[in-house]
């Protein structure tokens, strides 16, 4: 896209800055105001769903071929899918590595999926910079803070800053480059979180917005307090009047933050247009998604051209429970997650506002092949799902892995050495939302370290 | 297990605290620091449940200075005390304080016992004492929500109590999304077991939890099996990681006063590699149901067995790994057996010089501040180290250094914008709960029992119920800090991880229905004894009124602000409806950022 500023908004820009005069990203901020606003009809979103607990990446694409499938037998014999029920994947653009299919829970996306819609990116996963297996071996790699911490590593995804200290996210920095062009009028986070508090969406102007699945959440006695509307008023001051001592500051911070904005979210749900007709599962991901699709419905409402979504299914962290048909197990986690993510493709089909709309899945760290009897421990690299009307899909970007113990990407009980990066990932999901060449450098301080900054599943 | 990451695990930079020790930790466990009583080896068929605990019979430590002689606590002083040691003040406690001084009450309610037994009341009675069990079946996540508020804000135990709730906050099991999310008697005995041990030695208590079939089962080391070569088959590691990540020594060397170590390029130093966790993953193996013989039958099925979530896990021996087992520059010798395997990983974790600033900053901040000054911790290091009797990790020193220490006693702290902490949901509820005596229904089905079941509702909920978090990471990470003015100071406040949008508004809504008409399950409310009968004689006069509830609920905390703010709400109410002029003074009270924030 062709930068043209607009004043209006980098009016704006510059006064919501003005507080950041001391941040360290606030130079590069001020290029934000190189995005340009598009026409009427330009309009996009991004939707990250996290897997919470590290989503096993080895039986969620698996090898098929004789061989393939034979080392993947060989390295988890007790966790292996049965070859005959694995849906076997058919990639065009020129796909040369191994045969793949897809664990059956995921029956809901293959249609997807060799439509065209889908995507998969291989082994993907956080790293300091390009490194090679000898690297690996020989102790010189740089490796992120702490690999195979659930916490450390959701923080290395998120931040998209692996090996140093960071207090904002790659999303919220998308958000500080963008909403101010995009969004000038807009009461509402370009940032916004069915699913709690993240470092993703955290930015440096950007603040993220909470949602429930039912919405936002209205203050009824600010109506009203025991037949008094005293009551509510006082409450109201309470809630927002200013406040010397920090965290009671940042208290009432969220609070004035919370109340300036829900009703205009609160109307606009309640409008025609927040109706989504989709059937959603009634699951939690389900109802997470059924929001995100409301919120999308209302944009215009919501004076909205740009939009960050961030939902949650948690539960991957399968060291037991892998092959379990139970409601923990990872058979039930992936299709709650499938059904949940076909119903949003329908809805956004329905709104006729598929193009616009690209999903993908993020998880801190894919697991080891090798198996500990019920499931397999933390790893490293993972393989991921990319969905939407603008994907260039039935494809497999990044290089899928030999699956095997000992091979080519084994970082540790075949747990996979990444051989792409979050930072090829986010920078490619950037460029498609609207950040321009001269900001990915804002947005992803270490994208410069690796070859490509756009792996190509977005058209 | 099965971590539900349901809010997410932000652990921004400053996720764990420092680090501390000398060269590679556990190298050579020193012996200089004492020797912890010995725990009972695993596998012995524990005693009945105890409704009592047996009372602790060393003397009370002195590591803490006895307190400056200064005159007797202040009303605002007892109360300002009893916000950080027990779930809320109460007129009768703040007097109790008053009378014996902060000292005399530590050591007394050391010596207090509880009131009840959770497993007793879940997994025996299935009930209150003396109380017909509800005529349904499969009552027990409930049940175990009754028996955490019973005791919680009846116990006369009250710093035993806020110290177990501490420590479920380090040592996480969860109901939520989990093996357990119907074992309300898992969780039941979980948490005696944190009770029972709150006021003992560290070294027990850490053994404690990993060998109970709650924590076995949550981090799915029950039944995890040693290593077998010919089908690589390797053991489980989840619990061997967390013991060590969450549950003692964290991910980076600490000095004593929590700050990070850091090696002579001037970078933090991790405390253990992958090669640590294989090792440890080792010692948890062969551990499986507690109750019956080691044979092959109750290793799968020892689940079967009544009271099998009562009893420590035990080792069956041949499903334990006999190879050599290497971490934190120990070596088990191959052939060394599970029990054996234990102690040596309990103890080497004990006395990793991490443990006492990993554990102690933690239990700061649960109960005093967010923010600990490097000295506090030190020297809550140093109780931990040695009680001044030679004993590492008595449990008592280290709650009365935290307690005692001058930075938690200091009033001028009242007013450094930077000092306290966000009150939790659940200790807003439960200062509420205690402050007006609140009371389980006298008579009707739920007679005796207090329903608050469910906590979780988006739109007025607490957003954090008792044995619910979200993963084994807790509701909050010690680290966090919301992005904006917190983080940029570089300050921690965990609390804030699930203080957002939705929740500040649902916190709102939640106490208009407390206020409104108690809470709890349908008969069965929760609602203030007498009807705030001691606030309503007051209600004619909402200046004394206020008084009364600042002292009561906030530590004589609140703002002139808050205040001048509140004080013509109250006086919009005719007086002739003092009731309402009561509620509407409560309510606000607890909605505003002086209550909320504890100082």
């Amino acid at each position: 896209m062709k930068p043209t500023v607009h004043n209006a908004s980098r009016r704006q820009f510059l006064q919501r800055s003005a507080w950041l005069s001391t941040a360290p990203l606030a130079g590069s901020l001020l290029a934000a105001a190189a995005v340009s606003a598009q026409s009427a009809g330009d309009y996009k979103a991004l939707v990250c769903i996290d897997l919470g607990g590290g989503n096993d990446q080895s039986n969620t694409v698996i090898p098929i071929s004789n061989s393939g499938y034979a080392s993947y037998q060989q390295g988890r014999p007790t966790l292996a899918l049965p070859r005959n029920t694995i849906l076997p994947l058919n990639p065009t653009g020129g796909y040369t590595g191994d045969a793949v299919g897809l664990h059956p829970s995921l029956a809901p996306l293959k249609p997807l999926f060799d439509s065209g819609r889908m995507a998969l990116l291989a082994n993907v996963g956080p790293l300091v910079r390009p490194i090679t297996k000898a690297e690996l071996n020989a102790g010189s790699a740089p490796l992120p803070y702490q690999l195979e911490s659930h916490s450390d590593q959701t923080q290395a995804w998120q931040s998209g800053l692996p090996d140093a200290p960071s207090s904002t996210g790659w999303m919220g920095r998308i958000g500080d480059v963008t909403a101010s062009a995009f969004n000038p009028n807009s009461r509402v986070s370009i940032a916004m979180s069915i699913a709690g508090n993240n470092i993703l969406q955290a930015g440096q102007a950007t603040i993220q917005y909470q949602l429930t699945t039912r919405g936002a959440v209205k203050v009824n006695a600010l109506d009203g307090l025991f037949n008094s509307q005293a009551g509510g008023t006082a409450l109201r001051a309470l809630m927002t009047g200013a406040r010397s001592h920090l965290l009671e500051g940042e208290l009432v911070t969220t609070s004035a933050r919370s109340l300036a904005v829900e009703e205009a979210v609160s109307g606009a749900l309640a409008s025609a247009a927040g109706n989504v007709t989709t059937v959603f599962p009634n699951t939690r991901i389900g109802q997470q998604l059924r929001m995100v699709a409301r919120m999308i419905s209302v944009r215009s409402a919501l004076s909205q051209r740009r939009q960050l979504f961030f939902v949650n299914q948690g539960g991957y962290d399968h060291h037991d429970n892998l092959i379990d048909e139970d409601n923990r197990g990872h058979a039930h986690l992936l299709r709650e997650l499938a059904e949940a993510m076909a119903a949003f493709n329908s809805a956004m089909n329905t709104l006729n506002i598929a193009q616009s709309v690209t999903t993908f899945t993020t998880s801190e760290f894919g697991r080891a092949l090798q198996h500990n009897g019920r499931g397999s421990d933390h790893g490293w690299g993972g393989h991921h799902f990319i969905m939407g009307g603008a994907v260039l899909g039935n494809r497999i970007y990044g290089t899928f892995p030999t699956v095997a113990l000992g091979g080519p990407e084994d970082y540790r009980q075949g747990s996979l050495m990444p051989t792409t990066s979050v930072d090829q990932y986010a920078a490619t999901l950037a460029r498609w939302f609207g950040v321009s060449a001269t900001d990915m450098s804002t947005v992803l301080p270490n994208i410069d370290r690796f070859p490509n900054p756009n792996i190509g599943f977005l058209g | 297990m099965k971590t539900n990451y349901f809010a997410v695990l932000l652990c921004l930079a400053f996720l764990s605290v420092g680090c501390g020790g000398s060269g590679r930790p556990g190298a050579a466990p020193s012996p200089t620091t004492g020797t912890p009583p010995p725990s009972p080896p695993p596998g012995v068929t524990p005693p009945p449940a105890v409704v009592t605990p047996p009372p602790v019979v060393t003397p009370p430590p002195v590591v803490t200075p006895p307190p400056p002689p200064a005159a007797a606590p202040t009303s605002v002083e007892a109360s300002r005390f009893l916000v950080q040691s027990t779930f809320g003040p109460t007129t009768a406690e703040i007097e109790r304080v008053k009378q014996i001084g902060y000292d005399a009450w530590i050591t007394e309610q050391f010596n207090t016992g509880s009131m009840d037994s959770h497993w007793n009341y879940v997994a025996v009675r299935g009930g209150p004492i003396g109380k017909a069990p509800l005529p349904v079946l499969g009552q027990s996540v409930n049940d175990i929500m009754e028996s955490f508020w019973l005791q919680s804000i009846k116990g006369r135990d009250q710093l035993r109590q806020r110290t177990a709730f501490a420590l479920s906050q380090i040592f996480v099991i969860s109901m939520a999304n989990s093996a357990l999310e119907i074992n309300g008697d898992a969780a039941g005995s979980y948490y005696d077991m944190l009770s029972l041990n709150a006021f003992g030695n560290f070294r027990t208590l850490l053994e404690k939890v990993s060998t109970h079939p709650a924590m076995g089962k949550y981090l799915s080391h029950i039944q995890n099996e040693k290593e077998n070569p010919a089908t690589g088959r390797l053991p489980d590691e989840n619990y061997a990681r967390e013991v060590m990540q969450l549950f003692s020594i964290g991910l980076w060397q600490l000095n004593e006063d929590g700050s990070r170590r850091k090696d002579a390029s001037g970078k933090d130093i991790p405390t253990y590699d992958r090669t640590d966790v294989n090792g440890m993953a080792k010692v948890f193996t062969g551990w499986g149901w507690g109750v019956g013989e080691k044979t092959e039958r109750n290793w799968r099925e020892g689940f079967l067995n009544p009271g099998h979530y009562n009893a420590p896990m035990q080792n069956y021996p041949q499903h334990h790994s006999t190879s050599e087992k290497r971490f934190l520059g120990t070596v088990i010798p191959a052939g060394t057996n599970g029990e054996t395997s234990l102690r040596i990983a309990m103890d080497t974790l004990f006395n990793h010089p991490n443990t006492g600033p990993f554990i102690g900053r933690q239990l700061i901040q649960r109960l005093v501040t967010s923010n600990p000054s490097p000295a506090y911790v030190a020297r809550v290091s140093r109780a931990f180290a040695n009680n001044g009797a030679g004993v590492r990790g008595d449990m008592k020193a280290v709650i009365r250094a935290i307690l005692m220490d001058p930075e938690a006693r200091d009033a001028s702290k009242v007013n450094d914008p930077e000092w306290g902490k966000l009150r939790e949901p659940i200790l807003r509820l439960s200062a509420w709960l205690r402050a007006f005596d609140a009371q389980a229904p006298s008579s009707g089905e739920y007679v005796g029992r207090y329903t608050i079941w469910n906590l979780e509702d988006p739109l007025d909920g607490l957003a954090q119920n008792p044995f619910r978090a979200p993963s084994v990471f807790n509701w909050w990470r010690p680290g966090y800090a919301p992005p904006g003015e917190l983080l940029r100071r570089g300050m921690t406040a965990p609390e804030f991880q699930i203080t957002h949008a939705t929740t500040v508004a649902s916190y709102a809504n939640f106490l208009a229905s407390v206020l409104g008409g108690g809470w709890g399950h349908g008969d069965g409310a929760i609602g203030p004894r007498d009807n705030y009968q001691a606030e309503r004689a007051l209600a004619s006069n909402p200046a004394a009124l206020l008084d009364h509830l600042n002292v009561l609920l906030m530590a004589g905390q609140m703002s002139a602000s808050t205040r001048s703010t509140i004080l013509p709400a109250i006086n919009a109410i005719p007086a002739s409806n003092p009731l309402d002029r009561v509620k509407t003074a409560i309510l606000l009270t607890m909605a505003s950022p002086d209550f909320i924030v504890q100082k």
